[in-house]
């Protein structure tokens, strides 16, 4: 199987496996990086596997396949492998990280969001509550 | 060979303020510095920005890489045990206490100041005198006499805050019409949600019985944020950027990094003050000093140093300045055998043991967005209570739960590996969970204790044959005291903020300071606030240093750094350190002056006691 060929597999792995769609997976610019990370630290025939049979992450898996599962899962929320021994793939992969994604932030010395931006972030009132903060 | 009026060991804080006030006189001084500077020609040039975002653990000293000749002890040196003493040390500082000193530092250029958050308090004038709550050691001087020298170092290291929450909210007696060089900080999202809750709320302190009010208080920042025009009489402040260059737009941007490194150069670093040094200071870097000189009546006379590939030279000079680090200064000195009369090198080692709680607001508490923490609350660092438990300040964690765990990594391993989620689910639970965190961090005083200490290794040795350090720690019942009523108080605060308790000291391999006391476990991180390796009094028999942070019985001796302060109470210490460093400075400079003048051969006596007159104090700003 040439590289290139599962790419497309690859991404659709990726989109089940982490709940972001391909088109938010593309735009890190990171698919054909992560697709050699996997085959390189899984091995080919494991990687192999992964994309060919892994359906639904929900379905019964074997420990093996789960487990790779998951260390691609777990490569696309932090932008490292988890090893052993860990590393990080780079500085862009870490600020892809999808785990700031989810959270609707961005990753840490990356892209700040100018002085002042952490008193941000909306309402700060529950039903009930009198809300004056410090004002600074 | 050149001949220096001054050499100083150590181009951190302490160390590249000593040599800008210095060459501001137009003194020739030489810092010997044992990290490197940039990297040399056949070593990678990483930036330490790109060393940091690829480092597998963002730890305080991951945007450098250490060479052997000048190792430093990173955190992860470090690792907890179920046996006892569960913990164990590898690396450059080896252990044999009861209990972990969990503290680290960094030997590059600029050293640990080039990591450090940025939190800049002063000290409280009772904090000068803890001997009269029953612990610790008295300064052989006050509040008062440091005063001029912490305006000094607020304008030195460029401090954003608001006199009056620091006069009416922390107790500090702020001169009248006193400002600070930058407006305070905004303050970050967890600071409003936890003030909109919390001021004006009570908890109960168990240790005094008594009630304390809640107040979130910004705490003042080394960090570029508005500048204050009403500044030094009105004429303003500029911010400084990279290398010190006077940039008027330079702010805090939130990268949210500041620990280890601050992309945006809003941060102060000592590299900024070393941007500024003149001409007559020259730095040499990669020289690891060994060795303390003296002569036949114990004046100093230089220092021997060694390069990386071990070849060892000697540099001459009027004075020789320590100013390596609290466990660094005291290594030399007992490598040198020096300046122990007392017995006390070494000894009285202090830390803030960090008693840290964390767990998940009902709401977004805006994490990971601005510097680690912006704010706290101030109302357990005075008074009576001191009596029965160790004072301590709460900051609040603006970086989710990144000092407890270890980096979001840990939450996305733990719903993916004990959870087992993928796709949608993982998303909403992974980003619901990171939202949401908050940690408090109680900074606890620790009280100088002789048993604490610093000593020579007797076999293990660094690459240069050096012995390396020693530690022997414990917490002592009044730390444990602390921490148990600030854990009650966390307890009570959670309950008012109707917040989820996530707080556990485990897996025991994360957590190498852990002790149980009263039946519950607590665990703890050190701030890296290491002081009183030679601690400052006003007797030769009982201290090393005298209030100038000069060695009792060696002339032209000095040994600057939290080393010197006999109280590390709740504040962050390096403000302290630096209005402290400022002030030897003006004495060296006197004792060099006093040697210039005609007719002087013999060096003038050396002024005895803390009320000897002051130099001139320098005015409000007046640095350049
Ligand atoms: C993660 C972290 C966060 C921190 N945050 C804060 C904070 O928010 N607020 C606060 O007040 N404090 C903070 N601190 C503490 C602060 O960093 C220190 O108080 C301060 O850096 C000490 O300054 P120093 O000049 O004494 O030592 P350093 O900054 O460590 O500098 C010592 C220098 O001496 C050099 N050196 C060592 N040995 C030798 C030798 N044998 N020969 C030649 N040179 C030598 C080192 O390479 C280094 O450059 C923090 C510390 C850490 C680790
Ligand atoms: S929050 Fe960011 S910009 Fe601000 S000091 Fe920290 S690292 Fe620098």
């Amino acid at each position: 199987m040439s590289l290139t060929d599962d790419l497309p597999r690859f991404t659709a792995l990726s989109a089940r496996l982490t709940g972001f769609d391909e088109v938010a997976l593309e735009s890190t610019g990171l698919t054909g990086t992560y697709r050699a990370v996997a085959e390189e630290q899984l091995g080919t025939e494991r990687y192999t596997r992964l994309v060919r049979e892994l359906g639904d992450p929900g379905d019964a898996m074997d420990g093996e396949l789960r487990d790779a599962a998951r260390a691609v899962t777990h490569l696309w929320y932090t932008g490292s492998w988890p090893g052993p021994p860990p590393f990080v793939v780079s500085p862009r992969a870490y600020a892809e990280g999808l785990v700031w994604k989810a959270a609707g932030l961005k990753a840490p010395a990356t892209e700040p969001g100018g002085y002042g931006s952490w008193a941000d972030g909306g309402d700060l009132s529950r039903p009930g509550d009198e809300v004056e903060g410090n004002g600074r | 060979m050149t001949r220096y009026d001054v050499i100083v060991v150590g181009a951190g804080v302490a160390g590249s303020l000593v040599a800008h006030r210095l060459g501001g006189h137009g003194r020739r001084v030489l810092v010997l510095e044992a990290g490197a500077a940039a990297p040399a020609s056949h070593e990678p040039s990483a930036d330490p920005l790109t060393t940091y975002l690829t480092a597998s653990a963002k730890v305080p000293g991951s945007p450098y890489r250490a060479h052997p000749a000048a190792p430093w002890p990173e955190v992860t040196d470090l690792s907890g045990t179920e046996a006892s003493p569960g913990f164990r040390a590898v690396g450059h500082l080896r252990q044999d206490g009861p209990l972990a000193y969990a503290s680290g530092y960094v030997r590059v250029n600029g050293g640990t100041g080039n990591v450090w958050t940025g939190l800049a308090p002063r000290m409280l004038p009772e904090d000068f005198d803890t001997e009269s709550f029953g612990y610790g050691r008295r300064w052989p001087l006050t509040y008062a006499d440091l005063e001029p020298h912490y305006r000094a170092a607020e304008a030195e290291l460029g401090v954003a805050a608001d006199a009056d929450e620091q006069r009416e909210h922390a107790g500090l007696p702020l001169p009248d019409g006193y400002v600070f060089p930058m407006r305070p900080l905004p303050a970050s999202r967890v600071d409003r949600l936890l003030a909109a809750r919390l001021d004006g709320r009570r908890v109960k302190d168990p240790a005094s019985s008594c009630e304390v009010e809640l107040r979130v208080v910004g705490t003042p920042h080394a960090r570029n944020g508005v500048p204050d025009p009403r500044y030094d009489g009105g004429r303003g402040y500029v911010p400084r950027g990279r290398d010190g260059r006077p940039e008027p737009g330079n702010r805090c941007v939130g990268n949210a990094s500041c620990v280890p490194h601050c992309p945006s150069y809003a941060k102060y670093t000592p590299l900024k003050t070393q941007g500024r040094w003149s001409p007559t200071v020259t730095l040499r870097d990669r020289s690891v000093v060994s060795r303390v000189l003296v002569d036949g009546r114990g004046r100093a006379t230089g220092v021997e140093y060694r390069s990386y590939d071990g070849q060892v030279s000697v540099a001459h000079a009027d004075v020789v300045v320590l100013a390596a680090h609290a466990v660094e200064n005291a290594r030399l000195l007992l490598l040198s055998r020096l300046a122990d009369r007392s017995g006390q090198v070494g000894r009285n080692l202090m830390d803030h043991p960090v008693l840290l709680t964390w767990g998940l607001l009902p709401e977004d508490a805006g994490p990971y967005r601005g510097p680690g923490s912006v704010s706290g609350f101030e109302g357990f660092r005075t008074g009576r209570a001191r009596r029965l438990r160790a004072p301590f300040r709460i900051e609040l964690g603006a970086w989710g739960w990144a000092w407890a765990k270890g980096s979001v990594d840990s939450d996305v391993a733990h719903f993916l590996t004990e959870q087992g989620l993928f796709g949608a689910e993982l998303r909403r639970a992974v980003g619901d969970r990171v939202r949401r965190q908050f940690t408090l961090q109680f900074e606890m005083e620790q009280g100088a204790d002789p048993a604490n200490r610093v000593t020579l290794h007797p076999r293990e040795r660094d690459p240069l044959g050096l012995p390396r350090p020693l530690v022997t720690y414990d917490l002592d019942e009044h730390v444990k005291e602390g921490m148990a009523a600030a854990r009650a108080v966390s307890d009570q605060i959670f309950a008012l903020l109707d917040a989820e308790d996530h707080t556990d000291y485990s897996p025991a391999a994360a957590w190498p300071g852990r002790f149980s006391y009263g039946g519950r476990t607590y665990g703890y991180r050190g701030a890296g606030h290491a002081a009183g390796t030679h601690i400052m009094g006003d007797s030769a028999a009982t201290s090393v240093v005298d209030a100038w942070q000069r060695c009792w019985d060696h002339p032209g001796l000095y040994a600057v750094g939290c080393g010197s302060m006999p109280s590390v109470a709740t504040s962050n210490p390096t403000l302290t350190m630096a209005a402290l460093a400022l002030r030897s400075a003006e004495r060296v400079e006197a004792d060099l002056a006093a040697r210039d003048r005609p007719g002087h051969l013999t060096p003038p006596p050396a002024p005895s006691a803390p009320q000897a007159p002051t130099p001139p104090s320098p005015t409000r700003g007046a640095s350049t």
